[in-house]
């Protein structure tokens, strides 16, 4: 029934009354008097009513109602996908940006040189920086070095018996004092000892920051071609025979810029965003690892760990020390019949069941239960929950997950060994990896030897060799798939520390920090605009009001890290970047975006006509016969005058 | 003649050497399937055979299970009328079980809905959905979805309740090219009117395979008297055929998948479509889709640690220079 119906039916007069009624109307038309428009005034009300949706009575009333945004059917307005505006001007301005001159956290090298130079000497020097500046650009790959393309400055301190000051400088980076601190340096071997206790003079001369390194160059005993030794954190020492002539600068310019391109500076280049894409990282910085020692055949003989021990003395260090680069969490699992379908064959050289570096592709078996159990949220993620005010938002990316599987062989194929194809050659480690997925370890534990067979006992700890290997692996291959080399690598002129406890150098991690903040700022920047462009291109796509804060708000980041990285601030570009692609990442993968407005024609039509066409039809119907009603006496009415005027004229 | 002979021979060579792949280098790193059985009640009992059939082969080809996402509409292996319970065949000689033994169904039953198929395209779940039930594809990785139902003209009914339109198909994996979360992309229905599910991609590197054209009907393959329905339909019965013969090292191209579909053996028109694929057909092996190749690299030697009593020892255990966590 209609609303007209409705209205009318509140005091419906009888047959007899509206009859009578009628006849008056009927004499009022014959009489001459025009038609009064309450009646269709209140008729049209009704049907603007309709049209125009509840809401909007009040405004309809009013003549410029029509033109009024307001005046939005309410039908319309709850059937219409709702979407926030995106600033997507802004979003494809500072993309632009980001692609014309991507982020580069900046790279500072001073040099401290012993010694007092002579004058002669200070002309080379300066030319010597810029040197070393121009061909460490040209090394990392950059095609045109006069651009700033990326922050890198370039310092040569003498370093004298008494006071310490800038003979040269070069590059637009150069933070902190002026003046270079005095020191004296007893450093005469290449070991961890003396390593450990240079970094005290180096701290106090305030230079152990990140992105910040030190080459102190010491006048004594050395080669023509002097060996640097660099330390696990971040700075070298290098041994020159008269360190101010104009041949040792040059070959220390060498020296600086191999340092600064191979080691120090990596993670600066043209490519960073690529590289650092590739680190197994979720976008929250969540990392999971999960640690399987799996049994092969345990029924004569099974092998279990001390986990909490091993995680407390050797994977905590390590993992602190990569904390900056990602938030990682620890799971572990015993898992028992793990058999490989890769088969093994003794070989009477190696002593050795043997398999294939070729089959090591099909050694894990689909089979093997190493699937992590958890849920999305990790502990770090529920503590952000609690601290941030955008609870609604947290959590909705998963973690990487690294899984890191001991396995041990049954005892009829121990001892097993991993063997090259071509070589031939017994693997050193017995281990290989599986790029961003983790890697495996063959571990060979012997029984005791004078067991007798009643008391066998089957169950066994793994003994603190294995531990020791089992973690000395894991540093490798964790560091493979963070590519970096899995082991220090020794060039012809620098001879590199292994970081003993932490498995990971200090200027390591700058490099990873420096991979990830140019590949989060291009994330975010590729998120926003994915987002950006998929509202264009999907009408259809309904999305909460918070996205577009959330847009608003990760662009916000964005931009303070590129400021922040351009002031050398590397904590807060690092803090910054994060943010801004975690947020734009979890506002791009919200659940509460999903496309599910698309209906064919046909079916909107199935689904309004039935609402519509039976409310429609009883308007209609009463709007013409008023209208007709109207006209009708109108047209009587009239015609009466013009009879009347006709005849008084 | 023996000039000729050498000519020709050099001819031949030029002709028939191998050409360098072009996309040997740049090969995906990853695997991902989604297998979809879209329909319920007993009486498709074979929709949930294509399914599990397709997640036994792609298993056995090397996609571990982590990487396959696999949606039962019914539970059917359960059902009061199933005569073996516990079991689902795809054959009336009942030789395999496929629901033997390591079946991890994902979504299944009332779970099998448009918004749960669309979320595990996009991506976007809620934080509680376990990493199981996720496809954590990026854009390294190629991923099959594989679909059965009942379908019409642009759609396809989910459990006799709802349809996916193949617009909103279009739409998500346009999402997920905008994410990056997949490298190449290749669908197969099973259904009928099969390519008008597909007809509006308009998403770079997606090949799509249909047992039927629009307005063709898709049919059963044969009835088991024994289980009383029809256990497998023809589209999925011919592939699987073919696919027995694939193992995880074999080499066979999807063009030759392509050449077994005939009219007379599907009683339905066969249809591709690879104007959206970059990559000849000839080139893309079958394992590329439906199996899975593991890329390792030998550790060559371990970090040289320090052992566990100067561990203990060691004066600095931490930096206390690395930047708070965001």
């Amino acid at each position: 029934m209609g609303l007209l119906s409705t209205l009318r039916l509140s005091r419906r007069p009888t047959a007899q009354q509206r009859q009578k009624e009628e006849r008056r109307y009927n004499e009022l038309a014959k009489a001459g008097k025009p038609p009064g428009t309450k009646r269709l005034c209140v008729i049209l009300s009704v049907v603007l009513f309709v049209v125009m949706g509840a809401d909007v009575v009040d405004e309809c009333n009013k003549r410029n109602a029509m033109k009024e945004p307001r005046c939005v059917p309410v039908w319309w307005r709850t059937t219409s996908v709702f979407r926030p505006t995106l600033p997507i001007q802004r979003i494809e301005s500072w993309a632009e940006s980001i692609a014309a001159r991507p982020l580069r956290l900046p790279v500072y090298l001073e040099i401290w040189i012993e010694g007092v130079g002579t004058a002669d000497a200070f002309d080379s020097v300066q030319k010597c920086a810029w040197d070393i500046h121009n061909r460490t650009l040209e090394g990392m790959g950059y095609k045109t070095i006069t651009q700033k393309v990326f922050p890198l400055g370039i310092r040569i301190v003498q370093c004298g018996t008494l006071d310490c000051k800038t003979v040269a400088s070069a590059g637009d980076f150069l933070p902190g004092r002026s003046e270079g601190p005095c020191f004296n340096i007893s450093q005469s071997t290449c070991d961890n000892s003396s390593d450990d206790a240079l970094l005290g003079s180096i701290e106090r001369a305030g230079r152990a920051v990140l992105g910040s390194y030190v080459l102190i160059v010491r006048n004594g005993q050395g080669s023509s071609a002097p060996k640097v030794c660099m330390g696990k954190y971040r700075h070298a020492v290098a041994h020159m025979v008269d360190p101010w002539s104009r041949g040792a600068l040059q070959s220390l310019a060498s020296i600086a810029v191999d340092l600064l391109v191979h080691h120090w500076g990596q993670g600066s280049g043209p490519n960073a965003e690529k590289q650092g894409g590739q680190l197994p990282v979720s976008p929250a910085s969540q990392v999971l690892m999960s640690f399987s020692l799996c049994n092969a055949n345990p029924n004569d003989g099974y092998w279990t760990w001390d986990f909490d021990r091993f995680e407390e003395t050797w994977l905590r260090p390590v993992l602190v020390s990569i904390e900056a680069v990602m938030n990682v969490d620890v799971e572990s699992q015993v898992l028992y019949h793990t058999s490989t379908d890769v088969k093994t064959k003794y070989v009477r050289v190696q002593h050795a069941h043997v398999v294939k570096a070729s089959a090591l592709p099909f050694f894990v078996s689909s089979e093997w239960q190493l699937d992590s159990g958890r849920t999305v949220t990790s502990r770090n993620d529920r503590r952000e929950i609690n601290r941030t005010h955008t609870a609604h938002l947290s959590s909705v990316l998963s973690p990487v997950v690294l899984h890191w599987v001991v396995f041990i062989p049954p005892s009829n194929r121990r001892p097993m060994r991993i063997v090259d194809d071509t070589t031939g050659h017994a693997s050193k480690t017995n281990a290989f990896k599986i790029p961003s997925w983790g890697g495996v370890l063959i571990i060979n534990p012997s029984k005791a030897v004078n067991e007798s067979a009643a008391d066998r006992q089957l169950h066994h700890d793994l003994e603190a060799v294995h531990y020791w290997e089992i973690a000395a692996v894991f540093v490798a291959q964790l560091r493979g798939l963070l590519g970096l080399p899995e082991t220090p690598k020794a060039t012809d002129s620098v001879q590199s520390l292994p970081s003993e406890v932490r498995g990971f150098a200090d200027w390591e991690v700058d490099v990873l920090l420096r991979q990830r903040a140019a590949a989060d700022v291009k994330a975010c920047a590729d998120t926003l605009v994915a987002l950006a462009r998929v509202m264009q291109k999907l009408p259809n796509l309904e999305m909460p009001n918070f996205i577009g804060a959330q847009v608003v708000e990760a662009l916000t980041a964005g931009e303070s890290a590129v400021k922040a990285a351009a002031a050398g601030d590397y904590a807060l570009a690092v803090l910054s970047t994060r943010r801004a692609r975690r947020l734009a990442e979890e506002a791009f993968t919200h659940p509460s975006i999903l496309t599910q407005l698309n209906f064919p024609d046909q079916h909107k039509v199935a689904i309004y006509i039935p609402l519509f066409l039976p409310a429609l039809v009883a308007v209609a119907a009463a709007l013409t016969s008023e209208v007709t009603r109207f006209l009708k006496r109108r047209s009587v009415s009239a015609a009466w005058r013009n009879a009347h005027r006709s005849s008084a004229g | 003649m023996p000039g000729i002979a050498r000519w020709l021979g050099v001819l031949m060579l030029l002709l028939g050497a191998p050409r360098p792949s072009l996309c040997a280098s740049m090969s995906h790193t990853s695997n991902w399937a989604v297998l979809v059985d879209a329909s319920r009640y007993w009486f498709n009992y074979r929709h949930a055979a294509n399914t599990l059939s397709m997640y036994r082969t792609v298993r056995r080809l090397g996609v571990p299970d982590s990487n396959i996402i696999l949606m039962l509409g019914d539970d059917l292996a359960c059902d009061a009328r199933n005569g073996h319970p516990g079991r689902v065949f795809n054959n009336a000689d009942h030789s395999v079980d496929l629901y033997g033994d390591s079946v991890e169904v994902d979504y299944r039953g009332y779970e099998v809905t448009v918004e749960n198929f669309m979320r595990v395209l996009t991506g976007r779940h809620d934080p509680a959905v376990p990493r199981s039930k996720r496809l954590l594809s990026d854009q390294g990785s190629n991923v099959l979805v594989y679909i059965t139902g009942h379908g019409g003209n642009e759609f396809l009914k989910f459990q006799d309740n709802e349809e996916l339109m193949a617009q909103d198909l279009a739409d998500a994996v346009a999402q997920m090219h905008e994410k990056g979360r997949y490298r190449e992309m290749l669908f197969i229905a099973d259904t009928c009117q099969a390519s008008t599910l597909f007809s509006r991609f308009d998403s770079p590197n997606i090949l799509t395979m249909a047992s039927s054209k629009k307005d063709e009907s898709s049919y059963s393959h044969h009835n088991d008297r024994d289980v009383g329905v029809s256990v497998i339909d023809r589209f999925t019965y011919h592939t699987l055929e073919f696919l027995e013969q694939v193992d995880m090292r074999s080499s066979v191209t999807l063009q030759n998948l392509f050449g077994i579909y005939r009219q007379d053996l599907l009683r339905s028109t066969f249809t591709y479509q690879s104007a959206l694929f970059s990559r000849p057909l000839n080139r893309v092996k079958v394992t590329e889709f439906l199996g899975s190749v593991t890329v390792t690299e030998p550790t060559q030697e371990v970090y040289p640690l320090s052992n566990k009593e100067r561990l203990l020892s060691s004066p600095r255990l931490t930096s206390a220079q690395v930047p708070p966590q965001n």
